[in-house]
């Protein structure tokens, strides 16, 4: 009665007290009831842990070998040495250039879609429907395609455009298509939303005034969709920097991405600590990263 | 602020809102609101939008609890009541109908709340859509009717649970113009057959003056008039109610002379006589309100106790009526309404003699 | 249909500007197919070697053999690991459901200071979902002494996934009609009964959504599941290990398993289609 969520009490919030405060209390009570087990959930199992991992990056060794102690080594080994330096730049630019290829890649596709296509739906589920699959399962795939004497390399022989196999496995190129390949959805959906969005009106308008179809595209559509744009790239940005599949299957010795160095710290290495320092420092770039990204998208937004 | 008196006795009202103040928020959306509806009444509140009507009939209904004030329906005092237990079902103005249950299982939701036996639940939600004229519609789902069935199934639900007042939120408001007209009849017909109180709000003043028995007239959270249309309507008593129902002439002026509620209003350099009901003294700036129809042309004219001379302004004809619009020696233009078969053949700008009645001109604040 | 001959009218004005515009289109659409098979390729591939009777991954196919799901079968390990998979997505939804609807009835139906923090906070997990994610869970297990395998599993897998849940649920939750529920209050119904009569039934489409996308989240889970398992494994996390250190075709066989099982669910989401997108758009 007081503060159910289903009447239309609640604007009683606003106003002015007249709810005994018994019957107040009752309404707050409520609230916190509902949102208890999300909240309760979150902050034990999300947040503890991340600060069990902030602390656990600041001992000095692991806690079964000897007593540790607090010291900030681990991050200094972290910033300082060149090795994890050069893993950072490596994924960068990983992430880089497969963000850049997808935008390339997916932009016509999905301008198509939501511009011209009939079957919108249809080819958009069409599309998701090998993503659903596990990523191990779509790593996997492409071990088996980029072999020595797998498909591509036989299909390539058989057209004469090489001589013999090339070497397209565990090496950058391997990882680069696997990363290519995981992320497609991520720049899609929202270009296609993004674009969707834009006024078939508009698109008109610019081509009675006399625009040819790529001066349309570069100067209204492109602008128009930027938001969904810079949402794709800065998902696929994102995600493939934290990628540990393809790095791990797909990619050889040189070239760890900063997941899978993480990854292998955990499986193969000892040093936890180190490995926690470095889970922190991404997570930090990773949260620093989502903040930009809201920022850059509700500038370059236009009310139309 | 203040209401007509009601010369009846008090068991004969169903509804009585009294000095219901609310706010929301700091703003003032009601202000002491006193209204009482007769048992079986076709009551019709009438107002701008955004005037607290909506508001006023949510209260009511219990959904919201006035800051200030309380309301008794057919005696009892609504406390802390939610809808559910009060006697009054509610017409919403998007109808609200259930998109999950067809017609007979919205129609009989009511009914099924209170745990009614299912045989007389079949029977009841049958004679019921018979009287709205839709039989034959219980397996159709709402989003399978048009405009009007809704509407129909709308107010067949609230009148299935037979409740003691039915209140309605501008539910003709999303239909065409035909439809709505052929709705309303259908909809007097219907409150008096059912004889149940009915409050209905409405910003339509020709819905409310065509359905109601008796209107209040609600501007800016405050009741300004509480009677009969036709009380409304000829015996305006504050200018917002006689601009806002119907058309009519204000001039603005200030009070000469006054006697015997007949007043002579200086609006320089024309003094109008008029009748001055309420307490109006020397040197008040009020206003004299007459309605175009009362306002005559040529020689009717010069047969009126009141008249002047004008210059005709423009002429629009609207097929039953011409409307002049007339200039007088103040400056003021005045509205003219001449049935069109009246033989008046004034043009752009003849000289016309142009008065009324004293009995049909009164001042207002 | 206005639009259509709109489009129409333009195109033949650039036709005589530009004498290819039916090309352009065509390319367009070959573009489209090349995409598609691009990305039904691997998959394919994958289901393909399944069915391979040779032991190597060489191209083409040598013969047609269901040896590798009959072995598939047989592989104690593998069935545990599905079924591990299974009982853990299950139980997430499960979790997940509940705690997402709560969720997201508070964040929607109710004003309160904080409610923006909120709002973010329940995305943060959507964020950072990954490898960081899954080291903090491992640390924090190890340091309270939960011991990794399937219940820790499960919690780690509801942590990241009801947010997802609270999404899709947001979205019919906010465009919700409630005067349909004062309707139900106005008839005599109390709050409880118009929540069962008129509410749930009204928002059941993204609850079953949710349901399903977190579903398939939880089985298709490979971060998470390989740090918080502990002995034994889950689907993705044993054709993991298999990939990594023991190739045969019968991982084909497995993976094709998982891949059918995925299907089904696609294409029961797909019925939910509207409710899915709404995470896309909203992000």
């Amino acid at each position: 009665m007081g503060g159910s969520p289903l009447t239309s009490r609640t604007e009683r919030a606003d106003e002015r007290p007249r709810t005994p405060a018994r019957k107040r209390g009752r309404g707050k009570y409520k609230l916190t009831l509902i949102l208890l087990p999300g909240v309760a959930w979150l902050f034990i199992f999300y947040l503890i842990p991340t600060l069990v991992m902030f602390r656990y990056s600041l001992l000095s060794n692991m806690p079964h070998i000897a007593p540790p102690t607090f010291t900030l080594s681990n991050y200094l080994d972290a910033f300082c040495t060149t090795l994890y330096a050069k893993v950072f730049l490596r994924t960068a630019r990983f992430s880089t250039s497969v963000t850049a290829m997808l935008l390339l890649s997916c932009f016509p596709l999905a301008y198509y879609l939501a511009k011209k296509a009939r079957h919108q739906k249809e080819i958009l589920i069409l599309l998701m429907i090998p993503f659903w699959t596990s990523q191990v399962l779509r790593a996997f795939a492409w071990i088996i395609l980029l072999s020595r004497s797998g498909m591509v390399n036989v299909l390539l022989g058989r057209l004469h455009l090489i001589e013999e196999p090339l070497r397209l496995l565990y090496n950058w190129r391997a990882v680069t298509m696997g990363l290519f390949y995981s992320y497609i959805p991520y720049m899609i959906l929202p270009l296609y939303a993004a674009i969707g969005r834009v006024d078939d009106a508009l698109l008109e308008a610019s081509t009675d005034l006399g625009a040819n179809s790529w001066q349309t595209l570069w100067n209204v559509t492109i602008p128009l969709s930027l938001p969904g744009i810079v949402s794709g790239a800065a998902l696929v940005f994102v995600a493939s920097f934290t990628d540990v599949l393809s790095p791990t299957l797909l990619g050889g010795p040189s070239n760890e991405m900063i997941s899978s160095v993480i990854f292998n710290t955990f499986t193969m290495g000892s040093n936890w600590p180190l490995g926690s320092a470095l889970s922190f420092i991404l997570l930090a770039a990773l949260l620093l990263a989502a903040a930009l990204i809201m920022v850059i998208s509700s500038r370059v937004r236009y009310e139309t | 602020m203040t209401t007509l008196e009601e010369p009846i006795g008090q068991d004969q009202y169903d509804v009585e809102v009294r000095n219901v103040t609310h706010f929301y928020g700091r703003t003032k959306v009601l202000d002491e609101i006193n209204l009482k509806v007769r048992e079986g009444e076709f009551f019709g509140v009438l107002g701008p939008s955004g005037a607290g009507k909506t508001t006023l009939l949510r209260i009511i209904g219990g959904f919201v609890f006035p800051t200030m004030g309380s309301v008794y329906i057919q005696n009892e005092r609504m406390g802390h009541s939610p809808p559910y237990q009060c006697n009054t079902t509610m017409v919403f103005q998007h109808l609200a109908l259930f998109p999950h249950m067809n017609v007979f299982d919205n129609v009989a939701y009511g009914l099924k709340v209170r745990r009614r036996p299912r045989k007389e639940i079949s029977r009841r939600v049958a004679e019921v859509l018979e009287l709205v004229k839709l039989t034959g519609f219980e397996n159709r789902y709402p989003k399978q009717l048009s405009g009007g069935q809704q509407q129909r199934v709308a107010l067949a639900r609230s009148i299935v649970v037979e409740p003691g007042v039915v209140l309605l939120d501008e539910p003709l408001g999303s239909l065409d113009l035909k439809l709505r007209r052929e709705m309303e009849v259908e909809l007097k017909n219907l409150q008096r057959v059912l004889r149940t109180t009915f409050i209905y709000v409405t910003h339509d003043q020709e819905e409310a003056l065509t359905m109601s028995d008796r209107i209040g007239v609600i501007n800016e959270g405050r009741l300004e008039q509480m009677g009969t249309v036709e009380e409304i309507y000829e015996r305006p008593r504050s200018r917002f109610v006689a601009d806002f129902i119907g058309d009519t002439n204000l001039i603005e002026g200030k009070v000469e002379s006054i006697q015997d509620q007949v007043a002579a209003l200086l609006a320089a350099p024309l003094t109008f006589v008029a009748e001055a009901r309420g307490d109006f003294r020397e040197g008040d700036m009020v206003c004299l309100s007459v309605r175009p129809e009362r306002v005559r042309l040529g020689e009717a004219a010069e047969a009126c106790p009141v008249h002047c001379r004008g210059i005709v302004q423009d002429v629009t004809y609207t097929g039953p009526k011409r409307r002049y619009l007339v200039r007088l020696e103040n400056g003021q233009t005045l509205k003219a309404d001449v049935l069109a078969g009246e033989v008046t053949a004034f043009t752009v700008g003849d000289e016309v003699p142009i008065g009324w009645q004293s009995r049909d001109a009164y001042l207002l604040r | 249909m206005k639009h259509r001959e709109a489009k129409k009218v333009v195109n033949s004005r650039q036709r005589f500007r530009q004498y290819i515009p039916d090309l352009n289109d065509l390319a367009h659409k070959l573009y489209v197919g090349c995409f598609l098979l691009f990305i039904f390729a691997p998959i394919v591939v994958t289901v393909l070697y399944a069915f391979n009777s040779s032991r190597y991954f060489v191209w083409p196919i040598q013969g047609f053999s269901l040896e590798w799901f009959r072995q598939a079968w047989h592989n104690r390990l593998l069935i545990e690991a599905f079924a591990n998979s299974v009982i853990i997505a299950l139980a997430t939804t499960a979790l997940c459901t509940a705690i997402g609807t709560l969720m997201s009835f508070g964040l929607v139906r109710f004003r309160f200071r904080g409610r923006g923090f909120l709002n973010i906070l329940v995305l943060l997990p959507v964020v950072t979902y990954g490898i960081v994610s899954s080291i903090s869970l491992l640390l924090f297990f190890d340091m309270v002494h939960i011991q990794r395998g399937i219940g820790a599993t499960i919690l780690g897998h509801t942590t990241f996934l009801f947010p997802f849940a609270v999404i899709i649920i947001n979205g019919r939750l906010t465009n919700f009609d409630t005067s349909l529920e004062e309707a139900a209050m106005d008839l005599g119904a109390r709050p409880v009964r118009v929540f069962f009569d008129i509410t749930l039934p009204l928002i059941m489409p993204a609850i079953v959504a949710g349901a399903l996308l977190v579903f398939t989240l939880s089985f298709d889970d490979f971060i998470l599941s390989f740090f918080l398992i502990g002995n034994t494994n889950t689907l993705p996390v044993y054709i993991f290990g298999l990939i990594r250190y023991f190739m045969t075709p019968a991982v084909n066989a497995a993976a094709t398993a998982l891949i059918g099982i995925t299907m089904i669910f696609v294409i029961l989401i797909s019925f939910f289609f509207r409710e899915i997108r709404t995470i896309w758009v909203g992000v």
